[in-house]
């Protein structure tokens, strides 16, 4: 039913086509086509209407395209999520760990939440745990976790407790899926996250539970400050 | 007769066929509003508790000092009453502990006897090595310990012990020696081969399943991963004590002091060069030859149960049978409602048809047999990094379990003039990719788990 449009619009060229003829016989009608010019404007308004019908359909599915690779769109989604820079590393082991870090980063999702570069930033807002914003994760001193040490970084990944004893909620930061992390991935992931490079990003401290936040666990994808979830 | 198809002009055929599109497309705006407003069932009940949040805020002062910090600290693994059923604790492997049991894991006393306050004491102080469970001593006093330890206890259905119960009397260590090493080496193959291994590397998949909670066996090659610590008294004192109510058994009797430190020097020289220590090599879980392993591993340290799998009001996940049969509803304005889909290998309403390198194909590139994934909905591009060996594990994984029936409706679209449009005012650059402001994820079940011929509550619309 729903998806009945192909049905009607093929009525509707059929009978364009077939019963349509029958009411040509209007006057007028032979003489106003008469000539070269009647077919160029049939051919533009057919042209012109099949460029409109293709950037609607291109539009209407976008970023659903499926003659883009998806070598092309992952490229694109991945950008950005810094390289191992191994000159930091001091040996090949821990340069091993990084680049499994880092691999780590990207497929456990680290990067949907946190952004390519770590930085942090979202807000997260539902009535049963307040507003509370995507921390930032780079080795900044002030505004990140370059002061934390290993264990206390181990520590928030595995069971969600924050270098002061802050607990953090799982379905904000899901610790409770990540303490079923190896200790060698959790250990990659450390070595990847120091050697990210640091960005200065403050980001908002948690509220708690307010009847101003979303009913429904809503995750923010645009910048907002604001508690609650107004955008 | 003749007047009527005479009176159809191509004019009027073309604004009527319009017209009728229009009205369609109109509908299909307003079903995707209304069509999957509220979930078709309730997620299933399963005995996890809510709490107040921040944690411990919403306690009297009258409460005891022990309930305040274990309501703070303790209550989101080990539920409000003790019974291992916080909110986190269904995706934890192994559960929580449950209190109301009265046996710990980690302790120093006989097998039979309780643990000690010490024991306990040390768990908290210092939390069992690569698990959930932290160390707390820069956050907790001492005395703040000392009464969360008396209100743990409470918890028993044994009542507290009477008195502390006194640890076991450690033996002079027997000396690392070969003969040592040889006597221990023959034992561990009789008696503790049959779960770690001949080489110990254990077996990454759940050796047991206790209450239907997965209880992984340890590598014993990798000593960092050892809750209860790594020296040789620790391991002598796991091997005499047992892990109730674990599956590891107590060895108190069948072996001699002697026995047992000729073991634990065993298992010491099984160790394997630490990944970041000089020639060390990355070998957990992550890099298992056996896929269907590799896989259980990766799916369980991923994300895929966050929204394969229905969570309640509190966004608590449906840890039972229901983990990843799906049922989320995700709605995405300006491009549509979905529902993420059943990853149970159910051939009618799971991924049972489809092959295993179909399901790989599908993580990485987010093209399924039916249609496209839509990548704000499914991550894919990200996923799109898996290695071929790891998507392929993934999918090994999801078609060996237990199939479970329910019927995912399929997603459904805004209309086209309202999609571009709303693409067209709220995108910035070319092309308007109409990127949504905000991801809900919806609590209870948007999918179907009755039978097919049950009557059909929901909305199936393709």
């Amino acid at each position: 039913m729903i998806n009945s449009q192909w049905g009607i619009l093929a009525i509707g060229i059929l009978s364009y086509f077939l019963l349509g003829r029958s009411g040509l016989a209007r006057p007028g009608d032979s003489q106003r086509r008469k000539g070269p010019k009647k077919w160029i404007l049939i051919s533009l308004s057919w042209i012109g209407l099949m460029l409109v019908s293709f950037l609607g359909w291109v539009m209407y599915h976008t970023p659903d395209l499926a003659f883009i690779p998806p070598e092309e769109i992952a490229n694109g989604a991945s950008f950005g999520i810094p390289p191992v820079d191994e000159s930091k590393l001091e040996t090949p082991e821990l340069a091993a760990m990084a680049h499994r870090g880092r691999y780590l980063f990207t497929v456990t999702s680290c990067a949907f939440c946190h952004g390519n570069d770590g930085s942090g930033g979202p807000k997260v807002s539902m009535q049963s745990f307040g507003s509370l914003w995507v921390r930032n994760i780079t080795p900044d001193s002030e505004t990140g976790i370059g002061e934390w040490q290993d264990v206390e970084i181990a520590r928030a990944i595995r069971s969600g407790v924050s270098k002061t004893g802050n607990v953090l909620h799982w379905q904000g930061m899901i610790w409770d899926h990540l303490s079923n992390l190896d200790e060698e991935d959790v250990r990659s992931i450390i070595v990847y996250l120091r050697n990210m490079p640091p960005i200065r990003n403050t980001v908002p401290d948690p509220t708690p539970p307010s009847p101003a936040d979303c009913p429904e666990y809503t995750f923010f994808l645009v910048e907002d400050d604001t508690p609650g979830c107004n955008l | 007769m003749g007047d009527i198809i005479r009176s159809f002009s191509r004019r009027r055929i073309v604004v009527a066929t319009l017209c009728l599109l229009g009205v369609l497309d109109l509908g299909r705006s307003m079903f995707a509003r209304i069509g999957y407003a509220e979930p078709a069932e309730p997620w299933q009940m399963a005995p996890y508790e809510a709490m107040s949040w921040p944690p411990g805020e919403a306690n009297a002062s009258t409460d005891s000092p022990g309930q305040q910090v274990y309501e703070k600290r303790c209550a989101i693994c080990h539920g409000v009453n003790g019974r291992g059923d916080g909110p986190a604790a269904p995706s934890l492997i192994p559960r929580p502990r449950d209190f109301t049991v009265g046996e710990y894991k980690y302790k120093s006393t006989a097998p039979d006897e309780d643990a000690s306050d010490d024991d306990l004491r040390h768990t908290i102080e210092y939390g069992l090595a690569a698990s959930a469970m932290p160390y707390w001593k820069d956050i907790l006093s001492q005395e703040e310990i000392d009464e969360v330890i008396k209100y743990i206890r409470a918890f028993s259905l044994f009542g507290a012990p009477e008195s502390d119960p006194v640890s076991l009397n450690v033996t002079t260590r027997v000396d690392a020696t070969a003969a040592s090493l040889a006597r221990g080496g023959l034992l561990f193959e009789k008696s503790c081969s049959e779960c770690h291994e001949s080489d110990g590397r254990g077996d990454v998949r759940p050796a047991e399943r206790i209450d239907d909670y997965p209880v992984p066996t340890r590598d014993l090659t990798a000593p960092w991963t050892f809750r209860g610590g790594s020296e040789a008294s620790d391991i002598w004192m796991r091997i005499s004590t047992g892990m109730r109510p674990g599956p590891m058994p107590d060895y108190m009797d069948a072996l001699s002091d002697a026995e047992r430190w000729d073991i634990a020097n065993y298992v010491k020289s099984l160790q394997r060069v630490a990944p970041w220590e000089a020639k060390g090599e990355l070998q957990g879980p992550g890099h298992h030859e056996d896929l269907v392993k590799r896989g259980e591993y990766l799916v369980h340290a991923e994300m895929c149960g966050l929204c394969h799998t229905q969570v309640n009001k509190d966004m608590i996940y449906s840890g039972d049978e229901y983990y990843l049969a799906g049922g989320m509803g995700v709605p995405v304005y300006p491009h549509g409602v979905y529902v993420s889909r059943n990853l149970t290998p159910d051939v009618e309403t799971g991924i049972g048809s489809w092959s295993i390198a179909e399901i790989a194909h599908a993580i990485r590139n987010g093209r399924t047999p039916e249609r496209l994934l839509f990548f704000f909905d499914m991550p894919w591009m990200l996923l799109h990094t898996l290695s071929e060996d790891d998507a392929l594990a993934i999918a090994s994984f999801l078609k060996s379990r237990k199939p479970v029936t329910n019927r995912i409706p399929m997603p459904l679209h805004y209309g086209v003039v309202e999609t571009i449009a709303a693409k067209v005012a709220y995108s910035s650059g070319l092309p308007p990719m109409g990127n949504p402001t905000r991801l809900t994820f919806k609590a209870g079940n948007y999918g179907q788990t009755a039978p097919h011929d049950c009557h059909w509550t929901g909305h199936r619309l393709s």
